[in-house]
């Protein structure tokens, strides 16, 4: 019975929205990619270059490894930080949401300036750190992946923490000590009850972090090192500097294969599909 | 027949005329454009630069004209091409570096410049400054500076090679066409007049020698800001960047004898609206009195050498193309890196990542 | 006891992460306050200067303008839209449901370089380019992502037998979704419409293709420009943006203490 009325709701439910994107996304998105394959010389030119260069294998493999490290550190500094969030009073939760909305407000280049200002070796952190007398030199926190690794998770953290937020203000917050007071340690509690109940929280904030993370390439331009090139940067420089088209379009069409590889590896193995709501 | 609007006085009728204000107001900005000889959009990199452009071309245009210009951010090659394909094209004039001269005609995205109006015989001689599609803008340099508490002065291309005399970082603009390959070549001992084509895998070693001590920036105001902070103790930076440093205060020192002189240039995109108008305007940009204000109000130097003699001697010696670098500086060979950035940017990248 | 000790060790924990997020921010905001017109660590001297610049030079006022009004409609537009196949999501049985919510996250995935690109032509034709539709229009589909998302984490902890309930004791479908669905996902609503307000507002890229003079975004503004001089306008601009945001959730902090 549910059947026919619920696939009539859900398709009145989603026909706007298909039609808005069909318009102003799949078509013009999928025109872009037909001329990836559209080169008199063969239809397969641009892929060949990108598959037979090995620049460009390594800058795949090197931009999805970055996005994995990313997005384990925010889930790493987010999770508490969403926990923290969830149990504070409403003065509490509005420092924190400030301190996490702050990122956004500030323009990027102007962000990025001020990781070089402190983490430089001449730097405020290398200097504070050379006063307590724990290091003699610098640590080279900028201009290398580490320096990369601090300004994306710093980027990405807020994409981590709230929809973490949003899914652990739906549970019950007595949970956790009703599971300590049937005698669960600490440590089981949170891994057997409290952790199982946050998971989609945790999958979409590892999805969102990870797919941001990939088209990225100011910060990593910015802060990195030479030998930090990411795709998207060599997408924006075929568009921008050589007017190579094609080419770009190429660059994208390997980076949406894979994500769409990855993501349904995501839904065959960790059941990400559970994530949407459907059952 | 533009009414000066200090000696407007209200008559009945204007009165009248009015009363429709409310929905005039609305229109204001079209009824404004109406009241001159027409419009020019101008595509330019903003900022500090626009307002420079303003005070020393648009303003001054508009008044001997009556043209307006109007100018919009975010003249990316890219945006070009896309109004260009889609038969829309808004801007009249967009202000691009060389390359785009052979890249965007190679495309066909540009209209030929109309010579008739354009007097191309006071510009500058050099190579391919002046192309069918493409007038010049400004003079630009990339040259080396050094932050004179870090580092004695280098002397030469192979002193910017030498970590062992010369210590401290370098910092490199990030594109391949930074000129450092340039510089690579001619401290490997390579003559100017040979440079080009460049051989991009001797460029590539010479680099390796000094790898570790290499920072690329991303933007100039970045490379400006390792010069200053001390980041970096030699660069090879734009010149306007130099001496904004050096002017702000920044222990900066310039070496004119190791530069690179390059140009911007202006293009007037395909199916521009008002081509005619446009053309007008880069005429009245290459005049000896358009290009001496440019050069006054901003650190370019002037594409017209006869502008040279409206300057001040000792704003003169800091300019591109000036009396300090004349017969010293290294003409970018901009056509072959039209031809050949896509390449060779594989090749730095490749060198970058291994 | 071991409770209130890891209870302090996450405050602590969660205070660091906090401190990491504002410090970059916290880093720069003297630079707005300089008596010099370049960026430089430490500042020099303290005026207002660049603050009166903002507010005085119509390009950066005018664009913080066009900026609020595009991320407000953006939002609106996005979170209707958004909630709406959110819902949809939710009932659609699973092999589909697979396919179409991936459809859906596309503009997420798509290097937003290649979304600019792929939209200006349509635009264009459609004289939809330098105008506020057309930026609203751009923003919702990148926006969009971010709604659906957050609206369907929610919606999977929903226990759909709270809604038979509500119908069984007599309430209409729309008493039944007005009553009990929409608050419950109240808190994935809010977050999708903060994430689709600040997609919209901090966007630079696509907007640099679609804006034109009469519809310029405060980033186009800050864009354009800093390829020239990193000024300290552009540090009181984002000092500006942190005090509006710091109004907005002192405001949000008395709604919710009341």
């Amino acid at each position: 019975m549910p059947g026919k009325s619920m696939n009539w709701r859900s398709g009145a439910l989603l026909l706007p929205g298909l039609a808005f994107l069909a318009i102003l996304f799949a078509w013009p998105v999928a025109r872009l990619v037909a001329t990836s394959f559209s080169d008199s010389a063969g239809a397969f030119v641009h892929y060949q270059r990108v598959f037979l260069d090995p620049i460009y294998v390594r800058v795949i493999g090197r931009t999805l490894l970055l996005s994995t490290q990313v997005a384990v550190l925010c889930l790493l500094l987010g999770y508490p930080l969403a926990y923290q969030l969830n149990r504070s009073g409403p003065l509490g939760k509005a420092v924190i949401l400030l301190c996490v909305l702050i990122p956004f407000w500030t323009n990027l280049l102007v962000r990025s300036y001020g990781w070089i200002v402190l983490l430089n070796p001449q730097g405020i952190i290398n200097g504070l750190l050379r006063e307590i007398g724990l290091i003699d030199g610098a640590i080279p926190l900028v201009h290398n992946t580490t320096g990369v690794l601090i300004g994306m998770t710093q980027i990405m953290l807020p994409y981590m923490v709230l929809p973490l937020a949003a899914v652990m203000s739906r549970l019950d917050p007595t949970l956790p000590s009703a599971a300590r007071s049937l005698g669960a340690s600490p440590l089981a509690a949170f891994t057997r009850v409290y952790l199982p109940l946050t998971m989609p929280g945790v999958l979409a904030g590892l999805l969102l972090v990870f797919m941001l993370s990939l088209g990225f390439f100011v910060v990593p331009a910015l802060l990195g090192g030479p030998r930090d090139i990411l795709l998207a940067q060599l997408i924006e420089f075929n568009i921008n500097s050589t007017l190579n088209w094609p080419f770009a379009a190429a660059l994208s069409t390997v980076l949406l294969v894979a994500t769409i590889t990855l993501y349904w590896i995501g839904d065959r193995f960790f059941d990400l599909g559970r994530l949407w709501g459907t059952r | 027949m533009t009414r000066n609007p200090k000696s407007f006085t209200p008559t009945r009728r204007d009165v009248l005329k009015l009363g429709g204000a409310g929905v005039a107001l609305l229109a204001a900005p079209a009824v404004l454009r109406a009241q001159q000889n027409g419009e020019i959009v101008f595509s330019s990199w903003g900022g500090s630069w626009e307002a420079a452009m303003r005070e020393a071309w648009f303003d001054p245009f508009t008044e001997k004209t009556g043209i307006a210009v109007r100018s919009v951010p975010g003249n990316s090659y890219g945006r070009i091409q896309a109004m260009v394909e889609s038969g829309n094209t808004e801007w009249d004039i967009v202000e691009v570096l060389p390359d785009f001269q052979w890249i965007g005609a190679e495309k066909n995205l540009l209209e030929p410049i109309d010579f008739g109006v354009v007097d191309k015989s006071p510009i500058m001689e050099g190579q391919d400054l002046i192309t069918d599609y493409s007038v010049p803008q400004v003079l630009f340099s990339r040259l080396i500076a050094y932050n004179k508490d870090l580092a004695p002065g280098p002397k030469t291309f192979a002193d910017v090679f030498d970590v062992e005399k010369f210590p401290g970082k370098r910092a490199f603009y990030t594109k391949a066409n930074g000129a450092y390959l340039e510089a690579a070549l001619l401290a490997d001992g390579v003559a100017p007049a040979d440079l080009y084509p460049l051989d991009i895998d001797r460029a590539l070693a010479k680099l390796g020698t000094i790898r570790d001590h290499i920072l690329f920036y991303e933007t100039n105001a970045q490379g400006e800001q390792y010069l200053s902070d001390g980041q970096a103790a030699i660069g090879l930076v734009p010149d306007g960047r130099a001496l904004n440093a050096r002017n702000n205060g920044a222990p900066i020192e310039i070496e004119y004898g190791l530069s690179f002189l390059t140009w911007s240039a202006m293009v007037v995109p395909k199916g521009a609206p008002n081509k005619d108008a446009a053309m007008r305007f880069l005429a009245y940009a290459l005049t000896p009195d358009a290009q001496a204000a440019i050069a006054e109000a901003y650190t370019y130097g002037p594409v017209v050498p006869e502008a040279f003699d409206m300057i001040p001697q000792e704003r003169a010696e800091t300019l591109s193309g000036g009396p300090q670098m004349r017969d010293k500086a290294v003409i970018l060979g901009e056509k072959w890196w039209g031809e050949n950035l896509a390449a060779v940017t594989d090749k730095v990248n490749a060198w970058k990542l291994s | 006891m071991t409770g209130r000790l890891s209870s302090a060790v996450l405050t602590a924990f969660a205070a660091a992460v906090c401190v990491f997020l504002v410090l970059p921010t916290l880093a720069v905001a003297p630079i707005s306050f300089t008596e010099t017109n370049f960026i430089t660590f430490p500042p020099r001297g303290f005026t207002l200067h660049w603050y009166r610049e903002f507010f005085e030079r119509p390009e950066w006022i005018g664009s913080l303008g066009t900026s609020a009004v595009v991320a407000v409609l953006t939002a609106a537009l996005s979170t209707t839209l958004g909630t709406m196949i959110a819902l949809g999501l939710g009932q659609l049985p699973r092999r589909t449901g697979r396919a179409v919510t991936f459809f859906f996250i596309m503009p997420m995935v798509v290097p937003t370089i290649i979304t600019a690109a792929a939209l200006y032509t349509p635009f264009a034709r459609a004289g939809l380019v330098a105008s506020i539709p057309g930026l609203v229009l751009a923003h919702t589909v990148l926006a969009l992502p971010f709604v659906i998302i957050n609206v369907s984490a929610i919606l999977q902890k929903l226990d759909r037998r709270v809604v038979d309930a509500a119908r069984s004791l007599g309430a209409t479908p729309t008493t039944a979704f007005v009553r009990v669905t929409l608050p419950i996902l109240a808190p994935g609503i809010t977050a999708g419409a903060v994430f689709a307000f600040i997609t919209s507002f901090d966007e630079v890229v696509v907007a640099l293709f679609i804006a034109g003079a009469d519809a310029t975004t405060l980033p186009v503004q800050m864009w354009s420009g800093i390829r020239f001089e990193i000024s300290p306008i552009v540090a009181a601009a984002s000092c500006l943006l942190l005090i509006v945001s710091c109004v907005v959730l002192t405001l949000f902090w008395l709604v919710q203490r009341r």
